[in-house]
Order: structure tokens, then sequence, then C-alpha cells
């Protein structure tokens, strides 16, 4: 059976700040989209870049100005998140298995055993230490109870009118994008299916605003920022309130930070 | 003795099932997609107890939540217009989300059970028969019984577990057609998806597929030096646009030489209608139907309307078990054919069909395309909603045109053909005639008339006749780069046809100047051209002038064994040289990507295929 030294759970980017250092690991997700929690659940939408404290969070962050999607000052391009952690998954050398989804973890001997279902059927590995950055995937087969302190279904709104007044949506919140003429807003959900329906018969209300994208994923903003035991680590990715914040903490736990510092 | 069957490390792997299942249906239907969502809510309709079962969150599968919301060619008419006219769309496009809600709501109206965020992990089995499925969702795994489950997961997962036989790509590599990674954009308030063609990967080698969606998410077509507010990133979609993967061996199959070259042999539940439409530009390492078609005669624009029997639903050999959608029983030549977004809908109608009156009649499915009473009852059902229109019958479209095309059915028209720059159409008829007229068809290899030559000898080549074989070569000879016109693009050089022509008769004559080519990197360098969508550039035209004659060298070399070494010899040295750059263009994109991956895992499974001969 294959065996690696940590496996991390979810192709977030905070796991691409671990890979960014630590290289040597693999990464599992259970969809297609690398940054997922930012790039399409849209967490930490309308908020800009913070202060890189790294200097691998300082060249995150020089790529992201010099490619558009961020601005000093001004809220992230989210989606544009996506290509951006790939290339560092790609250049950190870790391996990644995306849409394997996580159906069994047990540990025994101090090695944790895996099993995903992946597009090949199941697929079993063992691994020394777990990272989970998801919102509890692992956490829960592990029996341990990690709840999130919100959860919500969040959508990109656009109008051809670049001077349209953000639009005001009975219980929901909504965020300036980075661009004029686009904006976010952010429902309270915990059916995704339902939400999204829901959003997208709403939305024929909001002209001038037209419905760009709904996300495809709830975005969960834990309760805590970590939780350690034995050779498991959860350590949300979604708990930062940016992206860059996201990726340092990565970088930091990788190179020995303790969870409570980061 | 039932039995627990799944993909484990990338083999079948069967053990005792001892467990009780969770419950029960009449229906399972794996990949509420294109064809699962229609076959969901008829199998209700019909008053099954039907179970459905969705990874993501929503119905629809690359037509909604993959941002392929409009139709390309396809043959219109069935259930899903009604959806499409509810949700306020049409051929241009329908919007996603309204659809999915619609067909969510149908399905949930009619009383089928629906369970988003659930996996089909394993088949349970009695024998060659399907009983039940294997399923996980947040709360764990599950197995659930039923009469009848339907494989809609696209890619035929429960039909490799259940261990039906399959076609896995194409011969020469295992190779499907290239890949879609769909993204959309705001331009002034309005959302366009981008369907551009990534490159190919393999659904079932999970470390590959992640691999290379990684390697796709930040290419240049998808990482972009400078987002413009122009054209505003919104996103990708949750699922790729994958065109191919492996397809069931039916009790019936829909091939392109069937279809093209044998009257309709069953009566069909529906017709499709498509040109090949071959995204790739390596047509050389397809399989010899797809080389025939497409490089030889260059009928890739040539629209066909074809028949979809009841078979092609039904695995042979096992029972309990449907697959609709991209993964039923057609092979790899014609499988760009049968995958437009109108006949994957109307295969989820089929499949409700067919499920329905095997269960009402208490038969089993393989038995039905023998059953004339149920073949009659299927396709009077299928006929209400337009699904199949009695009225259709099998026929070819010239794009270009815009008109009905025939077959040509006498010598004189088929002269007439070949004699034109326009050939295609003839050349397959004389391969459809051959026994008629291969008489005069050899005749006309003494013409002065050079185009009616050349065309004659290819003919024969289809033919496997040879008598054109000093024509063929003196075409490969030509450098003139001339191009028929037959398709709207993507119409081979004359050279090509001629390459592929003497691969397929496997002449020795043409060895020299094959090997001149496999030499010379700048063989081609004096060929003029003009760019279109195949020959996007001299890279391009470099690597199709070398594929067609290395498939060649290969063709020839297993008729000729004393041929063998000096060929594989030639080959590898050639494609291991470091400095041998081979290069392809992808189709309607700017990017050129490295060929020699490619054409040397064709050389490498062909050199070992040949130590065994």
């Amino acid at each position: 059976m294959k065996k690696v030294k940590t496996l991390i759970l979810g192709a977030t980017v905070l796991a691409a700040g671990i890979a960014a250092v630590l290289q040597d690991c693999l990464i599992a997700d259970n969809g297609i989209i690398a940054g997922a929690e930012y790039a399409n659940a849209l967490h930490g939408a309308g908020a800009s870049l913070s202060i890189p404290k790294t200097a691998e969070g300082a060249r995150l962050a020089r790529e992201l100005y010099t490619i558009g999607i961020a601005e000093e000052g001004k809220p992230v391009h989210l989606p544009g998140l996506q290509p951006v952690v790939a290339k560092i998954l790609i250049d950190s050398g870790a391996r990644v298995l995306f849409t394997a989804r996580l159906t069994a973890l047990r540990q025994m001997n101090g090695i944790f055993e895996v099993e995903f279902y992946t597009t090949g059927g199941f697929l079993g590995l063992q691994a020394e230490k777990v990272v989970d950055t998801t919102s509890g995937t692992a956490a829960h087969l592990l029996g341990i109870d990690v709840k999130a302190a919100s959860m919500e279904l969040a959508c990109i709104l656009v109008s051809d009118d670049i001077h349209s007044a953000l639009p005001v949506i009975p219980g929901a919140r909504v965020a300036a994008g980075r661009y004029p003429g686009v904006c976010t807003a952010h429902f309270p959900a915990n059916d995704l299916t339902q939400a999204q329906e829901d959003i997208a018969g709403r939305i024929k209300e909001l002209r001038p605003w037209k419905l760009g994208t709904i996300a495809y994923m709830l975005d969960c903003t834990p309760a805590v920022s970590f939780m350690q035991a034995d050779g498991f680590t959860y350590l949300p990715s979604a708990f930062s309130a940016d992206p860059l914040s996201a990726f340092e903490r990565g970088v930091l736990f990788a190179k020995g930070a303790a969870c409570d510092t980061i | 003795m039932i039995q627990y069957s799944r993909m484990l490390n990338g083999k079948i792997v069967k053990t005792p099932f001892c467990e009780t299942p969770d419950g029960d249906a009449d229906v399972i239907i794996a990949g509420l997609g294109t064809a699962g969502a229609i076959a969901c809510i008829l199998c209700a309709q019909k008053g099954l107890r039907v179970l459905g079962l969705e990874p993501l969150s929503c119905l629809g599968g690359t037509g909604t939540a993959g941002g392929i919301t409009g139709y390309y060619h396809g043959n219109p008419g069935g259930y899903y217009q009604e959806i499409d006219r509810a949700a306020g769309g049409g051929r241009m496009g329908t919007d996603a989300f309204q659809k999915s809600t619609i067909m969510h709501q149908r399905a949930l109206d009619a009383g089928a059970k629906i369970l988003f965020g659930a996996s089909v992990t394993g088949v349970l089995m009695e024998k060659t028969r399907v009983i039940g499925v294997e399923w996980v969702d947040a709360s764990g795994r599950h197995f659930t019984t039923a009469k009848t489950i339907i494989d809609a997961t696209g890619d035929g997962y429960l039909a490799l577990a259940a261990g039906c036989a399959v076609t896995h790509g194409r011969q020469s590599d295992n190779g499907f057609q290239p890949y879609s990674y769909v993204f959309a954009t705001a331009n002034g308030g309005r959302v366009v998806h981008h369907n551009i063609d990534s490159g190919t990967i393999n659904p079932y080698d999970p470390w590959a597929y992640s691999a290379e969606i990684l390697k796709t998410s930040a290419d240049e077509k998808h990482l972009w030096e400078n987002y413009p507010q122009d054209a505003i990133l919104m996103g990708f979609c949750p699922i790729l646009g994958v065109r191919e993967g492996c397809t069931i061996i039916g009790e019936e199959r829909v091939t392109l030489e069937g279809v093209t070259l044998q009257d309709e042999a069953s009566l069909p539940l529906f017709y499709g209608y498509s040109n090949v439409d071959h995204h790739g530009k390596d047509t050389a390492y397809e399989d010899e139907a797809a080389r025939d078609w497409l490089s030889i005669a260059g009928l890739w624009g040539v629209g066909i309307r074809f028949g979809v029997p009841c078979g092609a639903l039904i695995p042979r050999g096992f029972d309990g078990l449907l697959v609709a959608g991209r993964a039923m029983s057609v092979d790899h030549s014609f499988a760009p054919a049968l995958r437009m977004k109108d006949e994957m809908q109307k295969s989820g109608e089929a499949a409700a069909a067919i499920a329905d009156y095997s269960i009402r009649n208490n038969l089993p499915l393989h038995a039905l395309p023998r059953d004339q009473a149920a073949l009659a009852s299927i396709r009077d059902q299928l006929s209400q909603s337009g699904c199949l229109n009695m009225q259709d019958v099998p026929g070819l479209f010239d794009e270009r045109l815009k008109v009905n095309l025939r077959w040509l059915t006498n010598a004189y028209e088929i002269r007439a053909g070949l004699s034109s720059d326009e050939p295609g159409l003839a050349i397959w008829s004389a391969r459809r005639m051959y026994k008629e007229i291969s008489e005069e068809l050899c005749s006309w290899l003494n013409s002065n008339d050079k185009m009616l030559q050349r065309n004659t000898a290819l003919s024969l080549a289809l033919c496997g006749n040879n008598a054109g074989e000093d024509v063929l070569l003196e075409m490969i000879s030509d450098r003139s780069g001339y191009i028929p016109k037959m398709s709207r693009k993507y119409n081979p050089p004359h050279a090509i046809s001629a390459i592929t022509a003497v691969g397929r008769l496997r002449l020795r004559s043409a060895v020299p100047q094959l090997k001149e080519i496999i030499e010379n990197p700048d063989y081609t360098a004096n060929i003029p051209f003009e760019a279109d969508e195949l020959l996007d550039s001299r890279e391009t035209q470099h690597f199709l002038w070398f594929s067609a004659s290395q498939t060649a060298l290969q063709s020839i070399a297993e008729a000729h064994p004393d041929l063998r070494n000096d060929i594989t010899a030639l080959l590898s040295r050639q494609l291991n040289d470091p400095c041998f750059k081979l290069r392809v263009g992808l189709k309607a994109s700017n990017l050129i990507v490295d060929a020699i991956p490619t054409a040397k895992r064709v050389f490498e499974r062909w050199s070992n295929s040949i130590e065994n001969i």
C-alpha cells in the first residue's frame, strides 16, 4: 500500500502554503478546483489582501497585484485565485489527487489508514500525518466534532451599468467586488442545493444586477482555528479572512510554527 | 450468492456480500447529468420507485454545471425540449440553474428520491445480473437494491465495476478525445462560457487525471498575465468537459462503418445527428475506420443522421444494468458523433422507456433488442414526446452548403465526384459500390484527369485494392500542398490522404519516401499552406506529415517482417532524439503543445505489440 509522510486534505489555499515549504506531501481534494474555498465559495469576499509576513506570502501578493486580481485596499477578485494556486501546487512538486472522496480514515498503531473513492475506483494508502484544511471532512471521520461558526452560499452579481448601486437583498450580505459592476452576495444556508435553487429564483428580482455565477460549495467559516491530536491537525483554510492570510498560515505551519501562534 | 463488486486500486475486486441492503427501488440512476436527469424524471413519471444519486449539488451535469448550456448539432426532439422551454431557453442556451431547478422539481413532483453529494461506488451482483449499488454520502456507506440500475455516470463507472466489456479509447494508445475545462466570464454584464480544448485526459487514472487538471488550471488559457475588466472571470466549472470515456460493448453497437457502409440493421429507438466531430489533430493515431473517413475521404464536415438501437444501452452478457449517455455502445471512431447533448438527453429518455417496459413485463433487458413487440411499444412511447421521429431516416447533410446529401449510386456520378475538388462523398460511395464498379474504378487510373486518377487511387485503397499504388506514391511526393475542399474545415492535404492510404495497403514501395519524412524535420518547410483551423502553423503541418508517416510505417512493418527492425530503429532513433521537435496546435486555441509524448506512447505500444507477432 502506498505510504505518504504527510497527507493534506483539501487543495486549499492553506494547503498550497504548506506545499510551498514542505514539498513532499500528498494533497487530496473532493473536487477539481484549487483554492475552491476562496475561488469558488468566495470566502473572504470584499476583503483586501492582508500585509504579508513571510517571503512566500510577499511573492504571492506581488503576483496577485501584478496580474490584477488584487489591488491595495480593494477587494480581491477571488475566482482569479484558482490558476495561481494551481501554479503554486505545480511548482511545489506536491502530488495532488483531485475528485478524491474520503471514504474511510482510521488511525492504527500511529499510522493513518486512508481510503478515497476516485475516478479510478477506490484507492487506499497510509499516512504518518494528516492535515485537514477543509471544513472538517477528516475530522468528522475521526470522531472529532468541528463546528462551523457560519455557513453561507455566495454568488457573483454583474451589472452592465458600472455605476449601479449595490443591491439591497433582505437576509443577505452584499460586498463590493474588485471591479465596478461586480459584487458578491452571501446568503445563510445549510443545504447547498436548496440554497442554489433559491438564489437562482431570487436574482431575477434584482435588475440591473444579473447572476454571474453561484458557488458550488458552501462557505463554511470554522468556529476554531485549529485542533490537534496524535498526528492529526485540523487547520481550516477558511478560518482566515483573506487568502493571503490562509496561505501564510500554511507556510508557517509547514515551517514548524505552533498552531496557536499562526 | 450476492457479490459486491468494485474497482479497487485499478482492479475489479469481488467479495461476497453478506450485509442487509438499506433499501430497495425499482430503478436506481447513478449520475443525474445530461442523460441521468431525464431518465430520473421520466422513470418517476412512469410510476416507478426511483432513487437518483448525484455527486454534485444539481441536476444536468455537463449541460448545466459543466457550462455547455447550448446545443451543437444533434437531432432535436424529446422531453428535454419541454424543460428547456420552461427554463426560458432553447438551442442557443438555457440558464443552467433555471434548468437544473426545474428538472429537480419535476423529479420530486413525480416522486423520485434524489440525493446530492452521493457517489455510486460499486455494484451488487448475482452472477451477471446487477441487482443493486453501493453508494456513499456524508452519512457513510449504503447499499440499495433495484430491479434496474441505469449507469448515467458518463464514464461507465458502474459498467466497469460490474466487469462489463468496454472499449477504452483508440487502439494505438487508449487515448480519448480532447477535453475542455470550461470557464465563464462576464462581458458587459453578459455571462459567456468558454469551451476551449485543453488537451487529453484519462478519466480512469486518478493520478494522471489530477496532474492534467492541475496543468490545465495553470496554463496560459486559464492563468492570464493580466485580468481585464471587460472579460471578468466568473469562475471555473466544477466538472470537466470530458468528450469521451470508455464505451460498453452492448447487445448492439453503433459503429462508423456500420452507419456509413451498411443499411440500418434494426429499428432504432431514436436518431442522432452530427458530423464525426473529431477534435484532435492526431488523426493518424486514430483507429482505421476514423482514418478512412477523416484522412482518406476528408469527410469530417459531413453531417450524418443515424439510428441508435435498443441494444446500444444494454451491456452484452449482463442483466439489470442499462447505460445512458456517453458510455453507450459506440465504437471509438464514431464516439465523436454520438455525444451531442440532444442525443445524451434522448438516451436518458430511452433508458427510462426500456427500464419501464422491462420491469412492467418482467422481461430481462438483454431479451428486449430481439423482441419486436417490446421494441414497437418502446418506440411508440418515445415517439409521443418526439424523442423518436418516425419520419426520420438515416441520411447525410452538407454543413457547408446546408443541403441534404445522398450516397452516389452509379458510376457516372461517382466518376464526376472523383474528378472534382470535393471528392469525399464519391470516395466513400465508391467504397460502398465497390463490388459493382471495381473494374471501372481501376480503368479510371489510366485517365488523363489527374484529379480523377488520384481520388480513384484513394477509393481503391479504401477497398484494399493497391492498383493505384504508383499514383499514391506520386501524391506523397507532390509538395504542392493541395487540399480538397469537401468539408467546411479540417480538410486533410491530399498528400496526407495518400500517406494514410499506403499505410492502409501496407505498401513497402512507400517506405523510402516515408522514411525521408520521418528523418527530415524540414521536409514540410517548403510545402505551401494557408493557416486554417487544422493547419494552424508550420509545426502542425510537420506533425501531420510525421504522424501519418509514422502510422503508415508501423502498418507496413507489421505486414513485412523483414522491414521491422529498420523501421523500428528509425522511429525509435527519431523520437528519442533530444533535438527532435514535434508539436501540434489544439483546436480553437492558440496553444501549441509538445506531441512527442503521444508519438512515443503510440510507437512504444506498437513496438511492444509486434514483438509478439
